[in-house]
């Protein structure tokens, strides 16, 4: 195993707003790394450290191996970056945007030709390369933004939450892209998202809140150590169901007449409909998911 | 740095509308002239003979003087514009250094400046030259080829001093509105230097005016040579050189005659403290 990102007590403030406190991880390389987290948990800022934008005020970056202040170009001839806004000239083809910032990478003539139609290949847009950037969709316009920053071939591709504000289905296309990449070229993936399912697909998540590393682990692990699985029992009569549970000592709450029981396995549940098999109107177990693993973590839904 | 430079030239080209308003200030004085003071002017110094190419050669001088500024500021305008929006944030996470980012920002835009005005100088020599207003020489357009791009130099580092202090587009925006439509007034290209009573100071003091009197030296020397010669002899003296004045051909602090090398100094003087100052001035921003 190879960290080909390794953060060591980073910390950083900005005038009064401790953005950072304090955090240590790496991310292995050719894996997917996903960062969650709340608006103002540090994600960004965090992002913003370890690809050189921002000077840390305390602690270490290394990234494939140098070290963040002393080798910044080192690192940023190997990194591609997706940022949250769109960074190409709307003014320009595709081809121009890429090329331009190819450029920047030491890449000349031909080779540099060969680069960004390599780029816009592996992202599907080399049809329509030549058209102006303004004048895309916004997924057309997001592929080219990754096309962007894999035109230096980086080890390590950061996405600032590459999927916000995009329709379901480009959302879709846009992450079967990003998921090809990881797997088909074996490039590591630092992300950061507002959505879950997104996150339960990468191999590693590691959630932030207010600056400090909340929880982390593979999706499994974060929902089975804090997603809750529950019981919704919609009863016939509620004043029976409500003494049976309480003679069981089930602790239960109440929202809109449904009554939800949290369970350890979602085979707990069985026990508790057969005590109350006659009552129950209407009936559902709810699985952990990703969603209620996140709400367990920061005691807050995520917000977009 | 090439590439960013030929970034920032297809960035600004591309946008006709930028181009156009860019160049506002030039439009104002073409339109100016040709719809009210042209005749104005003509009519005052009827005294002369020439007065017609005189004036015509008069504003083209002015043209000349102010176009690098107006264009350049618009050029300087994708510098903010990429401030504003991030666009900032993927050169500098790219291993590009800061100063070639910044160099191919005030290189474009110099080059803005110098293509615009060279353009504009083929129009109005095409059209000075029909008018029968010069005679072209040799030595005539060398002298005007180098004043264009002194005088582009000299316009794109003050707008590079403006680009410097502001922050936002918004601010850029109206600052470039304003500059473009007071230029011609503190250049002496809207209103002769002579018809200005207080702000004369102004006008002498600012550095794009020196350009503009070199260029009514290079482009007038035809029409003024004999244009007094209607007048008594013992006159003509006096007159030639009370219109020169009065034009802005020649500017006098006091008695004394701000020479050419003077107006050369204070333009390569611009050029070399403007950009100083602006650069130390986004230096100190980046902290």
């Amino acid at each position: 195993m190879n960290k080909i990102v390794e953060v060591k007590s980073l910390e950083k403030s900005f005038k009064d707003v401790k953005a950072v406190r304090g955090i240590d991880f790496y991310v292995e390389e050719g894996k997917l790394f996903a960062l969650l987290g709340p608006n103002g948990a540090g994600k960004s800022t965090t992002i913003d450290m370890i690809c050189t934008y921002l000077e840390p005020d305390r602690g270490s970056i290394t990234v494939d191996g140098f070290a963040i202040g002393s080798e910044d170009n080192e690192i940023r001839s190997r990194i591609g970056i997706v940022f949250q806004d769109s960074v190409l000239d709307p003014i320009l083809t595709i081809e121009e945007n890429v090329a331009v910032r190819g450029s920047f990478y030491g890449l000349k003539g031909k080779e540099l030709k060969k680069a960004v139609e390599k780029a816009c290949e592996v992202v599907n847009i080399k049809d329509i390369m030549d058209r102006p950037y303004g004048k895309l969709s916004g997924g057309q316009r997001r592929r080219a933004d990754i096309a962007r920053a894999l035109v230096n071939t980086p080890k390590i591709l950061f996405l600032d939450e590459p999927t916000t504000g995009l329709d379901p289905q480009t959302r879709a296309n846009v992450w079967r892209t990003i998921n090809d990449l990881q797997k088909k070229n074996n490039m590591t993936v630092f992300l950061t998202t507002h959505y879950m399912e997104e996150a339960a697909e990468a191999d590693y998540v590691m959630v932030m809140d207010k600056g400090k590393i909340a929880a982390r682990g593979t999706p499994a692990e974060l929902k089975e150590e804090y997603a809750q699985n529950t019981l919704h029992i919609t009863p016939k009569n509620s004043g029976s169901l409500v003494k049976t549970f309480e003679n069981n000592k089930i602790s239960y709450t109440e929202v809109a007449g449904e009554y939800i029981v949290k369970i350890k396995r979602t085979t707990d549940s069985l026990k508790i409909i057969d005590m109350v098999r006659d009552n129950i109107d209407s009936f559902e177990v709810e699985k952990g998911t990703m969603d209620n693993a996140f709400i367990g973590i920061t005691g807050k839904e995520i917000r977009e | 740095m090439n590439s960013m430079v030929r970034r920032n030239l297809k960035i600004y080209f591309r946008d006709k509308g930028a181009v156009f308003f860019s160049l506002l200030g030039v439009l104002i004085v073409v339109g100016l002239y040709f719809l009210f003071l042209g005749d104005t002017y003509t009519d005052s110094l009827k005294d002369f003979k020439n007065a017609e190419e005189m004036m015509s050669c008069w504003v083209v001088a002015g043209l000349l003087s102010i176009t690098s500024f107006t264009t350049a500021m618009g050029a300087f305008s994708t510098m903010i514009h990429d401030k504003e929006t991030k666009i900032f944030k993927d050169f500098y996470c790219s291993p590009l250094s800061r100063t070639s980012l910044t160099l191919g920002y005030i290189i474009s835009s110099a080059l803005v400046g110098l293509i615009m005005t060279l353009v504009t100088l083929v129009l109005t020599l095409a059209y000075l030259v029909y008018k029968s207003a010069i005679t072209l020489s040799f030595t005539m357009v060398i002298q005007l080829l180098a004043l264009s791009v002194l005088t582009s130099f000299a316009n794109t580092a003050m707008a590079l001093f403006v680009v410097s202090i502001v922050k936002s587009e918004k601010a850029f925006s109206a600052i470039s509105g304003v500059t473009s439509a007071l230029i011609g007034f503190i250049t002496g290209i809207y209103i002769p230097v002579g018809n200005l009573e207080g702000v004369q100071y102004v006008v002498k003091c600012f550095p794009t005016s020196h350009c503009a009197v070199l260029f009514r030296k290079i482009l007038m020397n035809d029409s003024l040579k004999g244009c007094a010669d209607n007048l008594p002899e013992q006159a003509r003296g006096e007159a030639l050189s009370s219109l020169k004045e009065n034009l802005g051909v020649t500017f006098m602090f006091g008695d004394n005659e701000c020479k050419t090398y003077i107006s050369l100094l204070i333009i390569g003087g611009t050029i070399v403290v403007f950009s100083v100052l602006a650069i130390l001035n986004l230096k100190r921003k980046k902290a």
